[in-house]
């Protein structure tokens, strides 16, 4: 029987929650920043696609690790972090708006 | 004061909404009907010393066949405590709305007849002789542009004036000329002391076989069997003697009268060749451009809601997620080697209702485009256009616009797809869209398909997302068809009667009550639905816990960490401030409360400020977080980023072995001897199941699982190893693609269909439908070799051409009494 009521409630239980990508970066001061990316249902982003633009070019590429974070060292000048999720799940953050 | 209830019946788009508004302005009450879900639409207002409550009643073609709404707008209308029936008509299209009037008649009810929409009746060429009508129905008639609030003092001047009244304006029942004689007969025979309702309306009803009308004389009336074979005896002569059916003729009847009626108060009828709504008819019907114009309509509603309501989550994620870290803060603080219960508790709260939250900005547009078309009278428009395929599967025109909100292409949501079922007509295509729906390409999915084509497809990731976004609306019409040709086939259906609107231009206040109506109700049965069953989901998955073993090899893993930390550490100058465990068990909170500050921060003025509160708060804690080129700091820093990372990884441990340990851990388990046909072993199935229960997205656990198999992914020997091959990811992505939908959705079903049973069906279908095609995929696959992409193609084929073959199997038809 209670095999059967977990069973049930099991199936009750289903997928994976409307959800959209988030991301947010933070200096660290040190001269790398730390980008956190995952999903507005509180899941994590490990394994997703990541990549820092400059003048139109990608000039790091790599994915989100374990702790769903990715850090890489600050470029010069302009430059902007994209969390690639796959269409309509794009997150681009502008190097100006990570502030020290 | 004086009570007067009116009831306000109308054809659905003949304004009667706006009737509505206009009367009741902002004193409106939305509640339920007992036992259905049907909104219960009422408001009052106070008009000459009275009090006026008027109830807003489903819009209904005509009181034939026994849907839900039909069945209440009668049972209303019948009802004593009712005083008048409004009827509202589009006078524009009159000859189609007075057949409901005409059986209004038949029941006997004070009534204003409203000519609505006069605006666009003009337009079109036509005036009305209405003193004439009068006359004829002894009903009360007056001439509105709801729209512009045009006749709203004559409306509440006309129910002052009828309810003093009353019995002069009950209006005359129809002659149903050569069957007036029979319906005589019968009504003798009717005892009018247990009935609230006019004899003549009974006897009517008799004749035209209603069962409820059937069901109610045989629970009153002790001869009721004598009068039902007197009625069935008449109703043979009459076919004998007039080569035609009791039902028939009165539905004819009717018609001839509804005729009648215009053409006595027609007094100008200049018909002008085209009017308006038949100019754009002409280029948004045409032949050729009718399907491009829908695909470009369609195409924008997707752009401006989904995509660019997505945008717009990206500037309120902020909020809610400040609103999460404020609510969090409220619990008790972590500790070094643990997060407490009460705090991992909230944070599942607040995840789970923010998931949802999240999704409010793109239903707003969604919501606001919709009812733009609806009130524009485009939306029957698109019904039409499509109903011709759509028929061939059991769906029917109306299905369009569900379909395309779950996601025909690229990304949609179900919630609002079930949730644009609520209007549909038949029944049987109803129940056949709302269970499709969700098989459609939910924004949800395309992260997790996104992220294992990138895993092992990178070279034909294009056309594999092309295949797998399509397949499922193959399976959505193979599946409707299927389910139209089995359980649901005593569903009673219509045939397509859908009456083309005129245009007319939509109130910015009409649209927009709308729009609140359904986003509250979103709200409402939604969130607080999925709040309570999130508390369900955490005792679950934290039950019951982790063994005493493993715990006692956590405990020694956190020791460890904490050593590793204190030694690196230990010559630093600042090590006195860190070495009591309270002192790093509130560093450890410290850090984490001002990084996610700062994360949800993109202005430097903010930060600035989030700076100076943390400095003032503990300045060497600010220094340990942001040591800029203090040397003795960065080497703390440094050794806490490490000693951060380790306790995450802990954590995660933990909570793998958590999950493993649960509910959800044994029913991995358990389904193995049927799942490991499609590939999936226990490891795959909790993945699969905490995605459903847990919320941890697909994504996350398919990358996890992605990670874990990473080397035997490179080293390329993945088949031969058991490890996951291509073919083993297209198993995992059908069965994905096709696997139920979100508890919202679920909770949407139970909500339209009222029963647990369809809901439990909309559940277990697609479940086994997944596995099954897994299964299929996996085996054959494995036999004949193939490789992820030919499966996928060959599995395409397959499901394409079976669903053109039961396209031509004909759909099972219910007979109707008509």
């Amino acid at each position: 029987m209670l095999k059967k009521a977990l069973i049930v409630s099991a199936l009750l239980i289903s997928s994976a929650n409307a959800h959209t990508a988030v991301m947010s970066c933070f200096d660290n001061g040190d001269g790398t920043i730390t980008c956190e990316g995952g999903f507005s249902d509180g899941s994590s982003g490990s394994g997703i696609s990541m990549y820092i633009k400059q003048n139109d070019r990608k000039i790091v590429q790599g994915q989100m690790n374990e702790d769903s974070e990715f850090t890489f060292n600050k470029p010069k000048g302009k430059y902007s972090v994209h969390f690639d999720a796959g269409k309509g799940h794009v997150v681009s953050i502008k190097g100006k708006d990570i502030v020290e | 004061m004086n009570n007067i209830q009116v009831a306000l019946v109308g054809q659905p788009n003949c304004g009667k909404s706006t009737i509505f508004n206009m009367l009741t302005n902002i004193k409106q009450h939305i509640a339920n009907y007992p036992g259905v879900t049907i909104d219960k639409k009422s408001g009052t207002f106070n008009y000459n010393n009275s009090k006026i409550e008027v109830i807003d009643l489903p819009g209904t073609y005509s009181f034939s066949s026994y849907s839900v709404e039909e069945k209440i707008t009668r049972d209303y209308i019948l009802n004593k405590d009712t005083d008048i029936i409004i009827n509202a008509v589009d006078a524009s299209n009159l000859r189609k709305n007075l057949y409901l009037t005409m059986q209004l008649f038949d029941m006997h009810k004070p009534m204003i007849l409203t000519f609505n929409m006069m605006d666009v009746a003009k337009q079109n060429g036509l005036e009305f002789d209405l003193k004439k009508l009068e006359k004829l129905t002894n009903s009360k008639i007056i001439q509105t542009v709801a729209a512009k609030k045009e006749g709203l003092s004559d409306i509440k001047d006309s129910i002052i004036e009828v309810k003093k009244d009353k019995l002069k304006y009950i209006s005359n029942a129809l002659d149903y000329k050569y069957l007036q004689k029979y319906i005589d007969l019968v009504k003798e025979l009717i005892d009018n002391d247990s009935f609230d309702v006019s004899r003549h309306y009974i006897s009517v009803k008799l004749f035209e076989n209603d069962q409820q009308v059937i069901e109610n004389i045989k629970k009153i009336n002790p001869n009721a069997n004598k009068i039902l074979d007197y009625v069935q005896d008449l109703k043979n002569e009459f076919k004998e003697e007039f080569n035609i059916s009791t039902e028939q003729y009165i539905v004819k009847i009717r018609y001839e009268k509804a005729d009648e009626f215009v053409k006595a108060c027609t007094v100008k009828s200049k018909k002008q060749n085209r009017t308006l709504s038949d100019k754009v008819d002409s280029i948004v019907l045409n032949k050729y451009l009718a399907l491009p114009i829908l695909g470009l309509i369609i195409f924008t509603l997707y752009q401006l809601s989904i995509v660019y309501g997505y945008e717009l989550t990206n500037i309120t994620w902020p909020i809610l997620a400040w609103l999460k870290t404020t609510v969090i803060s409220f619990f008790p603080a972590q500790n070094i080697d643990s997060i407490p219960y009460l705090t991992q508790f909230a944070t599942w709260m607040m995840n789970s209702i923010n998931a949802l939250l999240n999704y409010l900005p793109i239903f707003l547009i969604l919501f606001f485009l919709i009812a733009l078309l609806e009130d524009v009278g485009y939306m029957p428009r698109m019904a039409f256009i499509l109903d011709k395929l759509f028929v061939k599967f059991g769906l029917h025109g109306e299905s369009t616009l569900p379909l395309v909100l779950s996601g025909i292409f690229a990304g949609g949501c179900a919630v609002p797809g079930v949730m644009a079922t609520k209007g549909m007509n038949d029944k049987r295509a109803q129940m056949a869209t709302m269970l499709t729906v969700p098989l459609m390409n939910c924004l949800a999915k395309i992260p997790f398909f996104t992220l294992i084509l990138a895993a092992f497809f990178k070279e034909d990731m294009a056309i594999m997302m092309f295949l797998i976004s399509t397949i499922t609306i193959f399976v959505a019409l193979l599946v409707s068809k299927l389910l139209t040709l089995s359980v649901l086939k005593s569903h009673e259906t219509t045939p397509f009667i859908m009456e083309l609107p005129s245009y007319h231009i939509p109130t910015l206040r009409g649209l927009l009550t709308k729009v609140f109506d359904r986003i509250w109700l979103y709200l409402k049965k939604i969130v607080t639905i999925v709040a309570a069953v999130a508390v369900v989901l955490f005792v679950l998955i934290q039950f019951p816990g982790i063994s005493k073993e493993k715990q006692v090899i956590f405990n020694s893993k956190a020791e460890d960490m904490q050593k590793k930390f204190y030694t690196s550490i230990q010559d630093n100058k600042y090590y006195s401030h860190l070495d009591e465990k309270t002192e790093l068990k509130d560093f450890i909170n410290y850090y984490n409360n001002y990084k996610s500050q700062r994360m949800n921060t993109t202005d430097a003025k903010t930060a600035k400020k989030i700076d100076l509160v943390f400095k003032e708060k503990n300045e060497l804690f600010f220094l340990f977080s942001k040591p800029k080129r203090n040397k003795e700091a960065r080497k703390i820093n440094k050794a806490f980023k490490k000693l951060i990372r380790t306790r995450k990884a802990l954590f995660r441990e933990v909570k793998n072995e958590k999950v493993e340990n649960s509910a959800l851990g044994s029913m991995g388990k358990f389904f193995v001897p049927v799942t490991q046909y499609a590939g999936f072993d226990w490891k795959i199935n909790v993945a699969f199941l905490s995605s459903f229960a847990a919320r941890e997205s697909s994504v996350a656990t398919l990358g996890a699982l992605y990670e874990g198999n990473k080397d035997t992914f490179e080293s390329n020997s993945i088949a031969s190893t058991g490890g996951y091959s291509s073919l083993g990811a297209v198993a995992i992505m059908i069965f994905m693609a096709l696997t139920p939908p979100c508890i919202a959705t679920m909770i949407m079903i139970k909500v339209q269909t009222n029963s647990y049973k369809w809901m439990a069906f909309a559940i277990s279908y697609p479940m086994i439908l997944g596995l099954l095609s897994a299964i299929f995929i996996f085996q054959i696959g494995n036999i004949l070799n193939l490789t992820g992409v030919d499966a996928m193609i060959y599995f395409y084929i397959f499901v394409v051409t079976i669903t053109m073959l039961v396209s031509l199997i004909p759909n099972y038809k219910k007979e109707k009494i008509c």
